[in-house]
């Protein structure tokens, strides 16, 4: 991987054999512990493109939510801009939280259907407490429009909206902190493929414009094709292949990543039957 | 309306089907406008298009499952030469002739009761059988979609089930009365490459095994190409074209199924920016004067005001533009 | 411009409306629509049955019933608002507390709750009273602790269900504290549950209310409560069955039509039912 090569300082996150385990054990599961994230390393330098793939459960988004700190990891080491992520209280916390940024799958539920869209994206501005009222209201606009809604839309409920726009919305409340990473989870899989090109080039064109790294995770490979100049493939909690996305995917090494090639269907006139797993 | 050269037997065929959608304040607006398509035994046919286009509707018009206010205005679906519109009632077919899989799995089953109990539901209804014999039946079936250990498992409630498996359950559900025609409605949205393609390899086995016909419907244009012989690409409740899956990907002749297909990202070599359609696609309700692709069409021109007809470019290839 | 009703969604709601009204109004205007004031003894015109001068009779010390049932409505109605908020207030803060917090806040809390809510509520309140004495006041009070249960566990599970949304994960991810957070995101959420428990829930305190006074642990004679009445006309039942009869008619009408109130807020705001 290239950016191995690089100084830790440079850095955005190095996350060092992180582990997660869920405790089961509750009176109507059997299987007991799952181990969630095993001894996961990787790097992520500035302004890069980072794409996460692995089957279902294995432990893609826990990855993301303890990048968020919504869930505590239980051993290894995640250092984001060099300072460990658990360790952080305070004004450290508030500013992990600004600097980065979730985008969800479920189109559905990311939006408290209570308040409008335009109050929603403007609370990224009130949380940060440089604006005031009446310029929150611009920014948010602004915001929509850069996102490529109508501004109008700032007044409309959250079911009132598509789920391509909703997920455009998404994006305009997670940029509206200026963070420095986004994480998304899945963010166009609820989608058309015409609504996904749209978001993706979105995704493209708002980093030339505001330069945030990026982290995507996704079970289609192509889009990570599209979107990621680097590559993580998981299994089961365990990182079982990364390296530049073009590398991996022309010439994987891993027997699974094999078969996640495989099994990706491509546009083509001849039948290809996707392989199923062995 | 017979093809020449082809010998397969017909199985469904469905002529001039436009479903209604009947509203209080507004005129009734058209779901599916003059719909034909066809199934032949053994075959798999795709149904793409974007959320919205009316694929769903347009299956459940088949089996008399409709919502409230929509219903099937003119049209004509044929079931092995049997009319199932003008025979009364279509709930007959629904599950022993024609089965459904329906589009939403995590809310498809119901979550008190066992997963045995559900795959088992339509051999009670249909079959009248008895008690034991259709616990056999049963773990054979779920043997049959993969689910491990299936015999035990039968008596896990859904939400013991992973989403994946919930979807096969769904498919053995269908599987049970052994159906000449099974409809799938996106049976693989929600799940992960991996399983998507166990799914697609069981739908070929069966199809293999006990020449049952599939209707796919999806969304996933690169899912569809993988494995459908024939391919129905609808838009705003029109079918815009068809013909055979090498038609439609290496001679599309429509506008949209072109952009469709350029829409979709690839493993490697992806242009900077992926090519989108603009605009959206029209609600049943907005009347559009010529074609209904036109405001958001890169190749609209003058002729274009006027409706088109579905114009045919030999053997199956069909298509409903002027420019194409 | 003039739409149809939508009936599904609000006809519960539009006809149980003018009852709670009603009820309500009776109680706020009791001293100008009652024809006689309730205390009024008059000896004799003892136990008569409804009539003209007294529509629906008098009780064993010739008070009109109609006017006593008029005045009683106050204090079921002040027993039943107060008890409510008591109840909704405490039970939706304990509830979104252990949703939230999660953990030993849960366990600890909830624990309590259904040691609470282990006890028959009527015992409960009888044993309340005990301590505190024998007033509305300690009855409002000890209703209201009787509901908090209910509505903990009602806000608990409506907020768990925020909780696990990701829309809340997104506040967090803005660097939302657990005040605003709980303000902002979880308890708008909640209103709307709470508000169709806290109609049911008033017409269960309108009965308790009454069954305390019945056993004379609530209002306290002459002051007329309907619970008292019911209870005074027992003796009486045979020769003058209105005594209990007309507070116990009022009764249920309240009960019921709040009752159904709830129902109607169940449909109005559920969301499958916007047209
Ligand atoms: N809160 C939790 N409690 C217990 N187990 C959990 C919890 N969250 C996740 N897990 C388990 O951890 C494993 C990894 O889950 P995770 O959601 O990270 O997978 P994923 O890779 O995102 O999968 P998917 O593609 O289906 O979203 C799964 O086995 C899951 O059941
Ligand atoms: N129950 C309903 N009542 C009224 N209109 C409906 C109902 N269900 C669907 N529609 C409308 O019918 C049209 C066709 O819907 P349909 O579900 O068939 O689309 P679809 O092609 O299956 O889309 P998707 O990919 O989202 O499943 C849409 O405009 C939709 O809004
Ligand atoms: S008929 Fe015209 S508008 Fe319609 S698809 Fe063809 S070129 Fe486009
Ligand atoms: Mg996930
Ligand atoms: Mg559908």
């Amino acid at each position: 991987m290239r950016i191995a090569a690089g100084t830790p300082e440079a850095m955005l996150l190095v996350a060092k054999n992180l582990s997660r385990t869920f405790r089961g054990g509750g009176m109507l599961r059997r299987g007991g512990d799952v181990r969630a994230l095993n001894d996961v390393s990787f790097n992520l330098a500035e302004n890069q493109t980072l794409g996460i793939v692995g089957e279902s459960g294995s432990g893609k988004s826990t990855l993301l939510r303890v990048i968020l700190r919504l869930t505590p990891y239980d051993s290894g080491n995640l250092a984001f801009d060099g300072a460990e992520v658990a360790s952080l209280t305070g004004t450290a916390l508030k500013d992990l939280r600004r600097r980065v940024q979730p985008v969800f799958q479920d189109p559905y539920a990311t939006f408290n259907p209570r308040f409008s869209i335009g109050s929603s994206i403007g609370l990224g501005f009130e949380l940060l407490g440089e604006h005031r009222r009446q310029d929150v209201r611009e920014e948010v606009r602004r915001l929509l429009d850069d996102v490529g809604l109508d501004p109008d839309l700032e007044r409309a409920l959250p079911h009132e909206l598509s789920g391509g726009q909703r997920q455009r919305a998404a994006i305009a409340r997670a940029l509206a902190v200026r963070p420095d990473l986004l994480l998304l989870d899945e963010p166009t899989s609820a989608l058309d493929v015409s609504v996904q090109a749209q978001v993706l080039n979105l995704f493209k064109d708002l980093r030339r414009r505001y330069g945030f790294s990026l982290i995507l995770v996704t079970h289609d490979l192509p889009v990570v094709g599209f979107m990621c100049e680097h590559l993580l493939v998981m299994k089961s909690g365990e990182v079982v292949e990364r390296g530049a996305t073009a590398t991996v995917i022309g010439n994987p090494v891993s027997e699974y990543t094999r078969t996640l090639i495989d099994s990706a269907p491509e546009v083509s006139g001849t039948k290809t039957q996707p392989v199923a797993r062995p | 309306m017979t093809d020449p050269g082809q010998a397969a037997e017909r199985l469904l065929e469905v002529e001039g089907l436009t479903i209604v959608l009947r509203h209080r304040r507004r005129p009734p607006a058209a779901i599916a406008r003059d719909v034909s398509l066809h199934v032949n035994a053994g075959e798999i046919v795709g149904l793409i298009g974007e959320s919205g286009s009316g694929k769903t509707m347009t299956a459940k018009s088949l089996i008399g499952l409709l919502p409230d206010r929509m219903e099937v205005v003119s049209g004509g679906v044929r079931f092995r030469g049997r009319d199932l519109l003008d025979g009364g009632d279509p709930g007959r077919v629904r599950g022993r002739d024609i089965a459904l899989i329906p589009q939403d799995a995590l809310h498809a089953l119901n979550p008190v009761k066992t997963i045995g109990w559900q795959v088992g539901e339509p051999l009670k209804v249909h079959g009248g059988w008895r008690q034991r014999r259709i616990a056999t039946v049963v773990g054979d079936l779920l043997e049959r979609v993969h689910i491990p250990d299936a015999r035990r498992r039968a008596g896990d409630y859904p939400h013991q089930f992973s989403g994946g498996m919930q979807q096969r359950a769904l498919t053995a559900m269908a599987l049970s009365m052994e159906p000449p025609l099974i409809l799938a409605d996106e049976p693989t949205t929600a799940l992960d490459v991996t399983i998507q393609a166990e799914i697609i390899d069981l739908i070929g086995e069966l199809r293999d095994a006990t020449g049952a016909s599939f209707l796919f419907i999806s969304h996933d244009l690169a899912l569809v190409s993988s494995f459908c012989d024939r391919i129905y690409v609808m838009y705003a409740g029109e079918i815009v074209e068809s013909g055979t899956t090498d038609a439609i990907f290496n001679h599309t002749r429509h506008p949209y199924t072109r952009a469709l297909i350029g829409a979709a990202p690839r493993l490697a070599g992806n242009p900077e920016r992926l090519p989108t359609i603009p605009g959206r696609i029209p609600r049943p309700h907005e009347e559009i004067r010529g074609c209904r692709f036109r405001e958001r069409c890169p190749e609209a021109g003058a002729a274009c005001g006027e409706a088109p007809r579905l114009e045919t470019a030999g053997g199956n290839h069909a298509y409903r533009c002027w420019y194409a | 411009m003039i739409r149809r009703l939508n009936w599904r969604r609000y006809g519960l709601v539009v006809v149980t409306l003018p009852v709670v009204a009603m009820v309500f109004l009776a109680a706020a205007l009791a001293p100008f629509i009652a024809p006689y004031d309730p205390f009024e003894l008059d000896v004799l015109m003892m136990l008569q049955g409804p009539g003209a001068d007294h529509l629906l009779g008098t009780d064993e010390l010739g008070r009109d019933i109609l006017s006593r049932v008029i005045h009683a409505s106050r204090v079921s109605i002040v027993v039943g608002l107060v008890a409510v908020a008591i109840g909704a207030t405490g039970g939706t803060l304990i509830g979104v507390l252990a949703a939230h917090f999660g953990g030993a806040v849960d366990s600890v809390l909830m624990r309590f709750m259904e040691i609470v809510f282990c006890f028959p509520a009527i015992l409960l309140a009888v044993i309340l009273m005990a301590n505190l004495g024998t007033s509305v006041l300690n009855a409002m009070l000890a209703i209201g602790i009787i509901f908090i249960p209910g509505f903990a566990r009602l806000t608990r599970a409506v907020a768990q269900t925020v909780q696990r949304q990701s829309f809340l994960e997104a506040a967090i991810c803005l660097g939302m504290g657990p005040v605003r957070l709980i303000t902002r995101e979880i308890l708008p959420n909640v209103i709307g549950p709470v508000l169709v428990e806290a109609a049911v829930a008033f017409s269960y305190a309108v009965l308790l209310e009454s069954a305390l006074s019945f056993l004379g642990l609530g209002a306290q004679p002459p002051e007329p409560s309907w619970g008292n009445m019911i209870n005074t006309g027992r003796g009486f039942i045979d020769q003058a069955p209105w005594i209990s009869l007309a507070p116990g008619a009022a009764l249920f009408v309240t009960v019921f039509s709040f009752n159904l109130l709830g129902d109607g807020l169940r449909d109005v705001l559920d969301p499958k039912l916007h047209d």
